[in-house]
């Protein structure tokens, strides 16, 4: 039910990891009924506005898969590329974005899918990625766009493509979602 | 000329709409300003009390401007509108037409940029309504409140952030420390309710103090911020007091309800009160 892993190796990201039990989906009202998110309308609006933005103006490499958002509003697709210079350059990847309705008081759940997940030392061969922006850094003022960039600086500053040392064992048994690993972020370098 | 000016004279107490048609009276009474007028007339589209003025007798002037609410562009030309109309008082009557009319001519050619602008004018209005957007729902802010770092928010949106993460209450924007007392609400001319935002949403739960974190050192060994494991064989006797009951650094304040934090502490806690049965048995029937 709960399993704790302690590793002390070297310097790359080490993962503390909690299978927490499953619980059933909670409704959006907290226990003392007050509402914890904005109104569906307003939640919806936030996202349109972002998608409009990103359509309109979208960061360089960045292009959203509009008929994944179109079928789904709360699951984006967006294609990365890697950019000219650093080490991805020509390399093309695929960030599946799954919004709550907690958003954007809540991260949205932001992994890499598809055939091709960049080899580097803060993203697992599942596509989970150890930014700490995605969880306990995340602010309501950051959108798509900004973690899109973020990510796109993450790879860009890589000096050597390879996995974190604690690849095997994090995807052998992490939960499918990677909100659900306590992160361990102490690596600022790349 | 004179029926005109009487007729206006009246108006100041009605609203701007009514005083259209009777200033085009006193327009079509001044001949000698009818090439003129032509000019004005243009003026209207963009700032109607504005480029009305010229035509107006100077101290009517003096009564409609407290009435005016100045807007944008519309307070350039007025300045310049109103410097001219003192000149103009100063002078005698007829040379008074001509300067007015200088005036209206400056208000038509700052207008005639604006027919220009009106395909990028719609833009220009986006980039404006942008800079009052809430930054947490990306709407123009309602219930404005302002940080003491200057950002903007609804203070519905930042009273829901502030909640999510009762424990680190920091600015979206820039991270700076956010609290409900450190929030300016903002009142805009047109806001009836003068009624400070922050008594609209539901009051706060009730306070809690949260004593300074002691500075992050070693982190492992512990889920999360508020559950710490500590190993060691000892046996000084008041081990078990200092460990257990701690005196001198109390435990962080409890997680709101609601949030994961309080989920986590939840689960951990029946975690251990199942662990503790298990001992209990374990010592009785072994």
């Amino acid at each position: 039910m709960l399993k704790l892993f302690k590793k002390t190796k070297d310097k790359i990201p080490k993962s503390e990891i909690i299978n927490e039990p499953k619980e059933p989906q909670k409704p959006a009202v907290s226990k003392c009924g007050k509402p914890l998110l904005l109104d569906n309308s307003r939640w919806e609006r936030r996202l349109h506005k972002e998608l409009m933005s990103l359509i309109k103006e979208p960061p360089p490499g960045v292009t959203v898969d509009t008929e994944s958002v179109q079928q789904n509003l709360s699951e984006w697709k967006i294609n990365i590329k890697g950019f000219e210079g650093t080490l991805y350059e020509g390399e093309d990847f695929q960030l599946l974005f799954k919004f709550n309705n907690k958003y954007p008081f809540d991260s949205p759940e932001v992994t890499f899918i598809g055939s091709n997940i960049p080899v580097h030392p803060h993203v697992y061969s599942n596509g989970h990625i150890c930014l700490s922006i995605l969880t306990e850094d995340w602010s309501p003022a950051l959108s798509v766009q900004s973690v899109c960039l973020s990510i796109a600086s993450m790879l860009s500053s890589c000096r050597e493509k390879k996995r974190p040392p604690d690849n095997t064992l994090y995807v052998k048994t992490c939960n499918k979602n990677p909100k659900k690993t306590k992160w361990w972020y102490h690596d600022d370098s790349v | 000329m004179e029926a005109a000016t009487a007729t206006l004279v009246g108006e100041p107490q009605l609203a701007t709409a009514p005083e259209l048609p009777s200033t085009s009276t006193n327009s079509d009474g001044n001949a000698s300003n009818n090439s003129n007028n032509s000019g004005s007339e243009r003026v209207d589209t963009d700032n109607i009390g504005w480029a009305k003025k010229p035509t107006d007798t100077t101290s009517e002037l003096r009564h409609r401007s407290t009435s005016y609410s100045f807007t944008g562009s519309a307070l350039a030309s007025g300045i310049a509108d109103l410097s001219g109309s003192a000149a103009s008082e100063a002078t005698p009557s007829s040379p008074s037409s001509s300067t007015t009319t200088t005036t209206a001519g400056a208000g038509a050619s700052t207008s005639t940029a604006g027919p220009n602008n009106d395909s990028s004018s719609s833009d220009k209005e986006q980039n404006e309504e942008s800079l009052y957007e809430c930054n947490i729902c990306l709407d123009t802010a309602k219930d404005a409140v302002v940080s003491m770092c200057g950002h903007l928010f609804c203070w519905p949106c930042l009273h829901q952030w502030l909640l999510t993460r009762p424990n680190r209450k920091l600015c979206p924007v820039c991270k700076a420390a956010v609290d409900k007392d450190k929030v300016i609400p903002l009142y805009g001319r047109n806001s009836t309710r003068q009624e400070d935002p922050r008594n609209k949403v539901p009051p706060r739960p009730a306070g809690q103090r949260t004593e300074p974190e002691p500075a992050p050192g070693f982190p492992g060994f512990g889920f999360g911020d508020s559950f710490h494991v500590s190993f060691g064989i000892g046996a000084f006797p008041f081990g078990f007091f200092t460990s257990s009951l701690n005196f001198g650094e109390p435990r962080p304040a409890a997680a709101n309800r609601g949030t994961t934090q309080y989920d986590d502490e939840q689960t951990l806690s029946r975690l251990f009160l199942y662990l503790a049965f298990l001992c209990i048995g374990w010592l009785l029937f072994a």
